[in-house]
């Protein structure tokens, strides 16, 4: 799937040219942090916390 | 709600991530009603349509995603705003899920799993009671 590659080569590029200010995080990292705040917050992780 | 297809608007300022997005998307039941190549038209975009998700890149030239996302939670509270975006540090996953996104997709994640994780979050974000 040509698209498929392409989005790939692009994925690859943007994510080496980001800054290493932090620590880039796996989407199964991302899963967690996902988990993590929404147990912290409730149903939806933008309510303001008290 | 079962009766249709969810609705969708994609921003990415790359053409072509917006064309396979259209294509992985409507091959996974999503009904993709507009794109957007920067995060004020998809502001006004989703201002326009009011879809049931929007996937937002995070660079994006005029205005980034994650600048946007703030803007279209505002207005459409119960939009389901999934980031979509090669920007994977720790930080800025985190600042976008405090501002509402619902989920966070790396673009490098096998184009697959990208649509099994979009239906995956809306059907989620409904069972929460999410529906607009």
């Amino acid at each position: 799937m040509p698209l498929e590659l392409l989005l790939r080569e692009i994925a690859e590029d943007e994510l080496a040219e980001a800054p290493a200010r932090n620590e880039v995080v796996s989407q199964e990292d991302i899963g967690q942090i996902i988990a993590r705040k929404r147990a912290n917050t409730g149903k939806r992780t933008d309510e303001k916390p008290s | 709600m079962a009766d249709r297809n969810p609705t969708i608007v994609v921003a990415d300022d790359e053409p072509h991530i917006r064309m396979m997005m259209k294509v992985v998307l409507a091959r996974g039941g999503f009904d993709v009603v507009g794109e957007a190549s920067n995060g004020r038209e998809a502001i006004e975009k989703c201002r326009l349509l009011r879809p049931d998700l929007v996937l937002l890149d995070i660079n994006m030239p005029i205005q980034n995603g994650d600048e946007a996302l703030a803007e279209i939670l505002k207005d459409l509270p119960g939009i389901a705003a999934i980031m979509f975006t090669s920007v994977a540090d720790s930080m800025t996953v985190e600042r976008c899920i405090e501002m509402g996104a619902v989920n966070y997709l790396r673009k490098d994640a096998p184009v697959q799993q990208i649509s099994e994780m979009v239906k995956q979050t809306w059907q989620e974000w409904r069972s929460r009671g999410g529906e607009p």
